[in-house]
């Protein structure tokens, strides 16, 4: 008999080891002139664009960095409201993304970026819209105006919003016959309940995607893309000046709109065990979930060092626990999630010989409690320094240095 | 397909209200004008130069080319350093590829497969 396991666990206590990784004080603001400060390359400074805009900037000044990111943070209750089609943000920013403007059809849009060697992003989350767009230091001014004009005008053409559709609902198709998405799902609909949220986040009836009519498209993007309430970074090889100007003319003329106050979909979890049987499953995967406190409370650069000691392959508790014990041959992972910004978890997961599986599901929360009581951190001074270089090698990516920050 | 075949696909899925015949028709339409004309040289040099951006922003990254260099000498292929890519991007010309064009275009060598949506 082949099931799923899912077991949620009340908070899980990662997050209470006091330490100061996370104390980066931003730097005071600095003349707005564009001086090449070397003290400037690589500080994050709040700084303030000509119209009245704040925005996180990290100038990169170095050789071989031509590249600038930007991404802009909107702030969206969409997901919250049971009365709006949850499908409307993932096919408006499909959309907004590929569609064209009245000036720009779709086929010019992307022939335009990859002359330019460059390119955007827009991710809906149940909290913010993330825009993110990188562009080499010599086409700034044209990229900037295009993506202004996508953002301020798009064309919402009815054709282009089918295709956007197909590729929506194939790509849920092909996702809900992996039966670890199955197992998720449920786990999301045990956690959050049958509200607005779960919608959002599973679309779990493929019927509203059909539903989605440009007028809705519209009222979206209305309502999303507006100056109120934004969280903007720039970094790259820009002045300040350059930045702030550019995130100006992104934002130009686009509606005042306001702030509403963040949704509190605070949600509290019950212990409790889910099987799920798929008969057409070949093995059967266990999920295990524990609530961790939001990224705003902070430290959650601990979290992420104790689960990735916790979880690492070769000598982490995790994996030699099972290897010991288990005598596993499979592996197993943990991490991160969030449903939204309030609500986040911890995950350790992995698949298992069906015969194998209680055995696993109930061993791994007594491997976690112990690691948790009487951790032994020998090699967790190997990890940190290791943790520390991917990063240094990461941030030298324009954008991933943006996401850090954002 | 082995080192002397390539093996091109070409998917397409119809708009709403376009039948899948009439998309076929206008796709094989528009290829054959292509294979029979040719490709420009203005268009050549405009993908050419796309390659080449996209060539110095993820080659030169070490973990690219030794994760690059680990994939294909276990796979047993042939490894190319970043010069030598550079150099084979240059020598693609517009006679090249349009002569590979024209052999497409012969008959026999297309295949056409039709699916309706899930």
């Amino acid at each position: 008999m082949i099931r799923y396991f899912l077991i949620f666990a009340t908070s899980m206590l990662l997050g209470c080891q006091e330490d100061d990784l996370n104390a980066d004080a931003s730097d005071e603001p600095r003349p707005a002139e564009f001086k090449m400060l070397p003290e400037e390359n690589r500080s994050v400074i709040l700084a303030t664009t000509p119209r009245g805009h704040t925005f996180h900037f990290m100038p990169i000044y170095e050789p071989g960095v031509t590249d600038i990111t930007i991404t802009i943070a909107w702030p969206s209750n969409w997901a919250y409201e049971a009365s709006r089609n949850p499908a409307v943000p993932y096919i408006g920013t499909e959309t907004l993304l590929s569609g064209g403007t009245k000036d720009i059809s779709p086929k010019e849009l992307n022939e335009f970026l990859s002359d330019r060697n460059s390119g955007g992003s827009l991710i809906p989350t149940a909290d913010y819209v993330y825009g993110e767009i990188n562009f080499p230091k010599e086409y700034r001014e044209d990229v900037i105006k295009l993506a202004s004009d996508t953002l301020r005008r798009p064309k919402f053409d009815p054709r282009w919003v089918h295709r956007i559709k197909g590729s929506i609902r194939q790509n849920i198709q092909f996702a809900d016959l992996k039966t670890e998405t199955k197992m998720w799902t449920l786990a999301r609909k045990a956690n959050l309940g049958d509200n607005p949220l779960y919608h959002f986040l599973t679309l779990p009836d493929l019927r509203v995607i059909d539903e989605v009519s440009v007028d809705m498209l519209r009222q979206w993007h209305k309502q999303t893309f507006t100056q109120s309430g934004l969280t903007i970074v720039v970094t790259g090889a820009i002045s300040r000046q350059d930045a702030g100007s550019s995130v100006d003319t992104l934002l130009f003329d686009l509606p005042k709109g306001r702030v509403s106050p963040p949704h509190d979909v605070n949600v509290t979890i019950k212990p409790q065990t889910v099987f799920l049987h798929v008969p057409e499953a070949e093995k059967t995967t266990i999920g295990i979930l524990g609530r961790l406190p939001p990224t705003s409370q902070g430290n959650d650069l601990t979290d992420r060092l104790a689960l990735s000691h916790f979880s690492q392959s070769g000598s982490g508790p995790l994996f030699s626990a099972l290897r010991t014990e288990q005598r596993a041959s499979y592996g197993f992972q943990a991490g991160f999630f969030d449903y939204n910004r309030k609500n986040r978890r911890l995950f350790i997961t992995g698949a298992v010989a069906a015969e194998q599986a209680a055995d696993v599901a109930a061993d791994i929360p007594e491997i976690y409690e112990e690691y948790r009581l009487d951790p032994n951190f020998e090699t967790l001074a190997d990890l940190q320094n290791g943790m520390v270089n991917q990063t240094q090698k990461n941030v030298g990516y324009v954008n991933i240095a943006v996401r850090t920050i954002l | 397909m082995g080192s002397k075949h390539l093996l091109i696909e070409f998917t397409a899925e119809p708009d709403l209200n376009v039948s899948l015949s009439k998309l076929e028709t206008e796709f094989t339409k528009v290829f054959n004008e292509i294979v029979q004309q040719g490709i420009p040289e203005k268009t050549i040099k405009q993908i050419k130069k796309r390659f080449q951006g996209h060539l110095n922003d993820v080659l030169k990254r070490k973990n690219y080319r030794k994760n690059l260099l680990i994939d294909r000498v276990s796979n047993r292929q042939p490894y190319y350093g970043l010069t030598a890519e550079r150099r084979a991007l240059r020598s693609v010309t517009a006679q090249k590829i349009n002569d590979l064009l024209t052999a497409l275009g012969q008959s026999g060598r297309t295949v056409i497969y039709r699916a309706n949506e899930l």
